[in-house]
């Protein structure tokens, strides 16, 4: 690390990366000297010709004895507690890309490696910038609804992103389907507002090696809260969290801004900021905010490992208690 | 029976397996199913299934599939990948089917191609399989998917090798011809379109499913269109999709005379497009690009944004303005009919589904595709 130079490492070329975390790394946190290193000669290849000019060096391999300022592990989650493990002395921010672990046993491990390591570790979990789940919280607290009674979060629709690996649809690589791509931050965002979640049941649309496109949760919060969680990969879901209280309900976006109040028949928009790009669920807004808001500003209390690996406990649990029921399509 | 499937993921290649798989024919030691493209995998990945990956760019040096009784082909580019246009992606696909039947010389082909190799038709009648193939240059699916037929007709000992032809499509997960209709009934109250008069005969997904497997399972060889068992005006077609989600009408327009500026309009459009798919396009618009002043590359890189936003190619079924954001156009105004003469003497077995009788399974379907109950 040199004076006023900031070094960042990129492990794994993928699309959200490069799409995401580089630009961030330099127009955010102003990396100048940033590494990728991605295994695939192919991809590294492709990468070469996209990003040479903007002066990014690309490897096949991980650096020996070298610090970095920042690190971000995008590589499939098989080996994000590999990558941890080798970079947790060497950097001092570890942005770790969800899921953080394949299972909870490894983010159990890292959680408490983690504490005793250099780094200040981050989960991509940028749904905790929104305004709309600490208002709901808020509401909540000061009772003016009265109890909070049921949720329902529901997140679906056509899987659309380019991949280009296998890793997507690998139980060997990604631990999993939909909840494991999609539960990370729909169960870490009811967590800004409920607590004591566990699972009750769990049924999915596929199991063993096949990877599942839907998986419903049933859980509980605070010992009578009901919640119900579902994400699909392949069916349009109303892609909103519905929270019930015992004189109104409140509903959400998933990952914008928008809240809106009904009581009766009535149902009025709680949040306002219009020209908000987090109210129209620019995703790229909410990555930079994460950015801003955590990395930046260095502070890890709400997107650090503890709270991946309660997140984790839970998708493990789910997987392991699924019952599986195949689609009718 | 072994079998490689290629294009699996697609919407009729995954009826299929999932057809293979009710009769206990799909379990991995059975299908081999190769993919260029992991992102469509989600619905076939939720079987246990061997995938053999295979970037586009790929597939000129991939071993095709040894010891397999059968390959099907579902598979046809319909966008660049990997860097390679769709005409060079055909070319590597045909090569590599080509090569798999030279390897195995008991292995039988299953390709299915299209109605488009028809193109255009022109109100011409029901056009037998007979019929010379000259799509025009401005349908590069259609031409491809006739370039790719040719090659392996050339290539591929007639007794070995089937060539299918189905007609429009439909049933769940097909995008065109399904989902992208039940998105607009859905999300609008009221649709209008151009006059919906043409003529087609939609072909159930299921029913050209159990036309492959009847042939691997009894095999026939040769070319056969595979027709819909009845002709309808495409204003019946949508309106079965009306019936399924029941809270949206089509209101049917009766056509009006262009005027000139949209005529010209249409004429820069399509030339536009056609300019665009050049293999040559592309090369040389970097080199003008390189030899421009910083002002006029900044200039130039925003005008093609703006102008390829507006001439964006369709897919390929949807090229002559399939369903999309827009219902009219010649494309609904021509008959599309082929005869089924040649199929009914060579499977005779098989039943095909008519429109009403679908429309029950459809809209499970689309409870199934659009639960937005919060």
């Amino acid at each position: 690390m040199l004076n006023n130079r900031k070094s960042a490492l990129i492990v794994g070329g993928g699309a959200i990366a490069i799409d995401v975390h580089l630009p961030r790394l330099r127009g955010i946190l102003g990396a100048t000297e940033i590494l990728i290193v991605e295994p695939s000669q192919a991809r590294r290849a492709e990468l070469e010709g996209r990003l040479r000019k903007m002066g990014v060096r690309i490897a096949g391999e991980l650096p020996k004895n070298q610090s970095f300022d920042y690190a971000v592990v995008a590589s499939p989650p098989k080996f994000h507690f590999d990558y941890f493990r080798h970079l947790k002395d060497s950097v001092d921010h570890l942005i770790i890309e969800k899921p953080m672990t394949r299972n909870f046993a490894e983010a159990d491990l890292l959680v408490r490696e983690a504490a005793a390591s250099r780094s200040r570790v981050y989960v991509n979990l940028p749904r905790r910038c929104l305004d709309s789940y600490r208002m709901i919280r808020t509401i909540k607290e000061e009772g003016v609804f009265g109890p909070l009674r049921r949720v329902s979060y529901k997140e679906g629709s056509m899987f659309n992103w380019k991949v280009v690996s296998m890793g997507s649809f690998s139980k060997d690589l990604n631990g999993g389907g939909a909840l494991i791509d999609m539960g990370p931050h729909g169960l870490d965002a009811l967590k800004i507002f409920l607590t004591g979640l566990e699972l009750v049941s769990t049924t999915m649309d596929a199991g063993g090696e096949a990877i599942e496109a839907n998986a419903r949760l049933q859980l509980k919060a605070e010992g009578d809260i009901e919640v119900e969680f579902e994400v699909s990969r392949n069916r349009f879901l109303s892609n909103r969290c519905r929270v019930e209280f015992a004189n109104a309900v409140v509903a959400c976006g998933n990952s914008d801004n928008e809240l809106r109040l009904t009581i009766g028949n009535s149902t009025m928009q709680l949040l306002r900021n219009k020209n908000s790009a987090l109210l129209s669920g620019n995703v790229n807004a909410l990555f930079s905010k994460f950015y801003t808001d955590y990395v930046k500003a260095g502070r890890n209390e709400e997107v650090g490992p503890a709270n991946a690996a309660d997140v984790m406990r839970i998708i493990d649990a789910a997987y392991s208690q699924a019952e599986i029921v195949p689609s009718p399509f | 029976m072994k079998i490689a499937i290629l294009g699996a993921s697609g919407f009729l290649g995954y009826d299929f397996f999932r057809l293979l798989d009710a009769h206990g024919m799909a379990r991995p030691e059975y299908v081999t199913i190769f993919t260029s493209f992991p992102g469509s995998l989600v619905n076939l990945a939720r079987h246990p299934i061997h995938v053999r990956y295979v970037p586009a760019h790929l597939l000129g040096s991939e071993s095709p599939p040894a010891e397999v009784d059968a390959i099907v082909n579902f598979s046809h580019p319909f966008a660049e990948r990997d860097g390679l246009d769709i005409q060079r992606q055909t070319g590597l696909l045909a090569d590599f089917l080509c090569r798999a039947m030279s390897a195995d010389r008991k292995t039988r082909l299953v390709h299915v191609s299209t109605m488009s190799v028809y193109e255009p038709f022109s109100n011409r009648g029901e056009v037998s399989e007979s019929a010379p193939l000259h799509p025009p240059r401005s349908d590069p699916y259609a031409r491809t998917k006739a370039a790719v037929e040719q090659r392996l007709i050339q290539a591929v000992p007639g007794e070995r090798l089937l060539i299918l032809r189905p007609t429009v499509v439909y049933g769940p997960f097909s995008k065109y011809w399904t989902d992208d209709i039940l998105q607009l009934f859905h999300t609008q109250e009221q649709l209008r379109c151009g006059p919906l008069r043409g003529r087609v005969q939609p072909l159930l997904g299921r029913d050209l499913s159990h036309v492959i497997l009847a042939a691997l399972q009894d095999w026939r060889s040769g070319i056969y269109n595979v027709p819909g068992p009845e002709a309808v005006a495409w204003r019946e077609f949508y309106k079965t999709f009306e019936k399924v989600v029941g809270h949206a009408r089509i209101e049917e327009g009766q056509g009006s005379v262009p005027t000139t500026r949209a005529l010209l309009q249409q004429l820069v459009t399509d030339t536009a497009k056609t300019a665009f798919q050049h293999r040559n396009f592309v090369p040389l618009a970097l080199k003008a690009y390189s030899l421009f002043p910083p002002a006029l590359r900044r200039f130039s890189k925003n005008t093609f944004r703006q102008v390829s936003a507006r001439t964006q190619v369709s897919p390929p079924e949807d090229q002559s303005a399939g369903p999309g954001r827009s219902i009219g156009g010649d494309f609904f105004e021509t008959d599309r009919l082929v005869s089924d003469v040649k199929f009914k003497s060579a499977f005779p077995e098989i039943q095909r589904t008519r429109l009403p009788d679908t429309i029950a399974s459809l809209r499970d379907y689309y409870r199934y595709r659009y639960d937005t109950a919060a």
